[in-house]
């Protein structure tokens, strides 16, 4: 079980594991417009792609993935895209528990 | 001026001729082979009832390539979700601008089964080939077939088996097949005006009678854009090109790779028909411009491949012009009428004959439609499409032949998507298209001792297929009746007296 999210070669991978289901797309603003016209993106039951995502767009995308519970990994890009292909999360798992975890930093001090 | 028209019309109606022929021939094969009371009409039979694909099925990926679908993008993914094979994905490619992308984004498709995937793209480079080739990267790695369908069709639920079931028995015989073309049954609006009714007939012609012949000849068939099944390992390695008849371009690779296509009206998806003559203008002249262009890149592979056999090639060669048989037999009719008003003609060269030939050309592809929505059991219904589909033939001609000059010429110009309404006039379309399915599948098959029975069979089935059969043998035979008229007058001249003189000899005998 699990929601995440990642970033390899520009692309924004976010990604469902488990009986989790990916969230609503319509969530995200539409004026950061990464499912709309103008952006190439992909979508399959477990994973959606945002191809070349600008940072500023992906800093506003990050806050509305972690209110949804979604946590960041560093999954590579191939393990994610073959995860996109035939939804087989046995890899993608097996990847997420050898990694070492994620310090996200809040910007608040001690 | 009269002369000189006579002879042109003579050239242009004789080269028409070649394909009034052809689609006379056509139309006399489709009559007998799905005829129900010929006990060998067996080559369209469908596959066993029994559900054919359940354990280790193969797994099929159903194409679907967008573009502003708005109308329709709910329907074609209800239907594509809905049918019943327990192994495949569908993949959407789109490259929609509109509000269609709403629909993609709906959380709906997310928790359906089967997998749905929709590829974004964020323009629209190689237009309908760019976009199945994205899909072609994306679809499910494991995927041994590929099927397409165009937004506008609405695929019954059993028509993956059908494929794999049509698939199965193509490969007894031939060469290997790599791709199965089904039946586009431009229906859902057929009465929507005069127009979708001619071209309802048009297709009906086109897929119960000219494929179902050259399915029946083994010569080269079309994958036509829509309703059509791929090998998905062949479709890797040619992989979609960016033409804007990518489907016809398709074809050529497959035939040159040594593959052919198979045919079978018993697949069959209804689909929506284009509702106004500027969108099937601009649809028919893009097909044009694409065949014509794609023909000459083409030409001389197919003509020297030791791949293609020698009926493959012919009906390549058949349809090299194909969109400019229409203007041939608008001039070869004009030039015609003008030397009759001007009274010259060549010496060899008769009224009789001259009329003859015309009135063969104009009537060769109404009667194919005719016998198409006979041959589907609808010809009380749609008959007066036919009258439609004359008139449209000669709206279409020259904007055809144009296009196709076009493509001939010049360097191929960029893909006009036809607007798709999602208007339905034929609600229904279930119950029509079962009746119809049963209707051809019993068709062949034996009932007691070696009888074959058709349901629904109405009682004027037969002597409505004679009198069509005798049509076709009449109208090919009518350009040359004045010439065996002469020949039966020359012969009983020079026997008359011949066979006088023997007579009276005996008598003297006697």
């Amino acid at each position: 079980m699990g929601k995440h999210f990642a970033m390899d070669g520009g692309n924004l991978y976010i990604y469902t594991t488990g009986k989790d289901i990916l969230l609503n797309l319509n969530s995200f603003p539409r004026e950061l417009n990464l499912f709309g016209a103008d952006t190439a993106w992909r979508v399959s039951p477990w994973v959606a792609v945002v191809e070349d995502v600008l940072h500023r767009q992906l800093e506003r995308a990050q806050i509305v993935l972690r209110l949804h519970g979604y946590e960041k990994t560093s999954l590579p890009r191939e393990a994610l895209e073959a995860y996109f292909l035939d939804g087989n999360e046995l890899k993608v798992v097996e990847m997420q528990t050898l990694l070492p975890p994620i310090i996200v930093d809040t910007g608040e001090e001690d | 001026m009269g002369l000189a028209a006579s002879y042109l019309a003579l050239t242009f109606g004789g080269f028409y001729f070649i394909y009034a022929l052809k689609y006379y021939l056509s139309t006399l094969i489709a009559l007998n082979l799905l005829d129900p009371t010929n006990p060998v009409s067996t080559h369209f039979m469908p596959p066993e009832e029994k559900p054919l694909y359940e354990e280790g099925s193969p797994f099929v990926s159903v194409h679907l390539p967008f573009y502003n679908e708005v109308n329709v993008a709910r329907r074609v993914l209800n239907a594509c979700v809905g049918l019943e094979y327990p192994n495949y994905e569908v993949l959407v490619a789109d490259d929609s601008r509109d509000r269609t992308i709403e629909v993609l984004r709906d959380s709906e498709w997310r928790i359906t089964s089967p997998i749905v995937k929709f590829v974004h793209r964020k323009d629209r480079g190689g237009f309908k080939g760019g976009a199945l080739q994205q899909a072609l990267k994306y679809m499910h790695p494991t995927a041994e077939f590929v099927v397409v369908f165009d937004a506008d069709f609405v695929p019954p639920p059993d028509i993956i088996s059908k494929f794999l079931g049509v698939y199965e028995r193509s490969k007894a015989g031939g060469k290997p097949v790599a791709a199965v073309q089904g039946y586009q049954l431009h229906y859902l609006n057929k009465n929507e005006n005069w127009l979708t009714k001619g071209v309802r007939t048009e297709y009906s012609g086109s897929y119960m009678v000219e494929r179902v012949a050259e399915e029946a000849l083994g010569t080269m068939k079309m994958v036509s854009g829509s309703v059509f099944m791929l090998r998905a390992d062949i479709l890797r390695d040619l992989g979609w090109t960016t033409s804007i008849t990518e489907d016809w371009e398709l074809t050529l690779r497959i035939y040159l790779e040594g593959y052919r296509v198979a045919y079978t009206p018993l697949i069959q998806a209804p689909a929506e028909i284009p509702n106004t003559v500027s969108r099937l203008v601009r649809q028919r002249m893009r097909w044009a411009e694409g065949h014509t262009h794609t023909v000459r890149r083409y030409f001389w592979s197919v003509i020297l491949s030791t791949r293609l056999s020698l009926a493959e090639k012919l009906e390549f060669i058949y349809f090299a012009p194909y969109y400019l048989q229409s203007i041939f037999l608008i001039l070869g009719t004009v030039c015609w009428i003008v030397s009759e008003v001007y009274r010259r003609r060549p010496p060899f060269w008769t009224p009789t004959l001259g009329w003859g030939l015309v009135m063969s050309n104009f009537l060769a592809i109404p009667l194919m439609g005719l016998a198409g929505v006979f041959l589907e059991g609808d010809l009380l219904e749609d008959y007066s499409g036919v009258f439609s589909f004359i008139a449209l033939s000669y709206i279409m001609a020259p904007y055809q032949a144009y296009a196709a000059l076009k493509g001939l010429i010049g360097k191929e110009g960029t893909w006009v998507r036809t607007m798709k309404t999602g208007y339905i006039t034929e609600s229904f379309i279930g119950l029509k298209f079962r009746s119809l399915f049963r209707w051809l599948k019993d068709i062949g098959l034996p009932k007691g001792g070696g009888e074959t029975v058709r349901t629904g069979n109405p009682p004027l089935w037969v002597p409505t297929k004679k009198l069509l059969s005798a049509a076709c043998l009449f109208l090919m035979a009518l350009p040359f009746l004045d010439r065996v008229a002469h020949l039966i007058e020359y012969i009983s001249r020079f026997l008359a007296p011949v066979l006088i003189e023997s007579a009276l000899r005996g008598m003297m005998v006697g």
